[in-house]
């Protein structure tokens, strides 16, 4: 009997939820490779202040070449997979849209990591080093930054 | 008059007098008009539905080669199809997208908040505080008060001095 009372209740409830999510705009996910070596020292110039910040803990890595740059338009609580350098790939999965703070929720499954899930504000690239090391003995770097699609 | 025997008029034994008297009569002018006005009536309608069929035959094999030749024509025209392969798809330029980058920016440790990492990270994180960062802090005595423990789950007796609550894998049974 309680049952069937708080079904309409819940079915309601469910709808609102599944208005609210629909209403969220979907996020783009600009995800980029890179190639780092510990053989030459040439940085792609868009890639200086990554290569600044993965050299504090690998400062063995003095060469950044840009591999790939990717961007995708995903729905909040949706995943997409983007095809990485060297036959790599990671799927990214948003969890939560911008919130008051200003941060999205995403979840990341980079090559030979596992998982991260993190929040992170708008229009910041977060850096991440696999252990994946091309045959050329460069290793994969990724970089990867979430955007609400209307640009707000 | 009586009528001769149909056997003799038949094997030419009669007399022709008698012969003559009992041949049938030509057909009239007349007569003749009705039959090949049958015979129009009869076969002219079969000949003219033929030479349709032919006409309609003709146009539509005519129509046939022209469309054919249209089709030849125009695949030798080489048009650009209206929903481009993969491969021409894939040459066309996409927008870069970091062009509006002149440098891409980096996240702080303030600006990331890591939630859950799973797996073997190493030194795989640039930015961002790892949940585990650093020595592990123990709450101390005094600092940890247990309320109410769910069935299953204890608190050993020294749990003033080393604060920690247990719990059971199995049913827990009252001792």
């Amino acid at each position: 009997m309680t049952t069937r009372r708080l079904f309409p209740f819940l079915l309601a409830l469910s709808a609102v939820g599944g208005a609210t999510r629909a209403a969220d705009p979907p996020v783009r996910v600009t995800v980029v490779a890179m190639l780092a070596s510990a053989n030459h020292a040439v940085v792609d110039p868009k890639l200086v202040a990554l290569a600044d910040e993965v050299r504090k803990r690998h400062p063995k890595l003095t060469g950044f070449q840009l591999s790939a740059a990717l961007q995708k338009s995903i729905p909040v609580g949706e995943s997409a997979t983007f095809a990485l350098a060297d036959g790599q790939s990671m799927k990214v999965t948003i969890n939560s849209p911008k919130d008051k703070s200003g941060r999205i929720g995403i979840t990341l499954f980079p090559p030979g990591l596992g998982e991260i899930q993190y929040t992170c504000v708008c229009d910041k690239f977060v850096p991440l080093i696999t252990p994946h090391i091309t045959k050329a003995g460069e290793r994969l770097v990724i970089a990867v930054l979430v955007k609400p699609c209307n640009g707000k | 008059m009586t009528p001769p025997d149909p056997a003799r008029y038949a094997d030419g034994s009669l007399d022709p007098t008698t012969r003559h008297a009992f041949d049938p009569a030509p057909p009239t002018c007349a007569e003749w008009k009705r039959v090949r006005d049958e015979i129009a009536l009869r076969v002219l309608p079969r000949t003219q539905a033929a030479a349709r069929r032919g006409r309609l035959g003709a146009a539509l094999a005519l129509a046939a080669c022209a469309v054919f030749a249209i089709l030849v024509w125009e695949g030798k025209k080489a048009p650009a199809p209206s929903n481009p392969t993969p491969e021409l798809a894939a040459a066309q330029p996409r927008p870069d997208p970091l062009a509006e980058f002149a440098v891409l920016p980096v996240a702080t440790d303030d600006e990331m908040r890591i939630a859950t990492l799973r797996g073997d990270w190493g030194t795989g994180l640039v930015v961002g505080l790892h949940p585990l960062e650093g020595e592990l802090q123990l709450a101390t005595a005094g600092e940890v008060t247990v309320g109410r423990a769910p069935v299953g789950m204890a608190t050993p007796p020294d749990f003033d001095d080393e604060p920690m609550v247990i719990g059971f894998k199995g049913p827990r049974t009252s001792e």
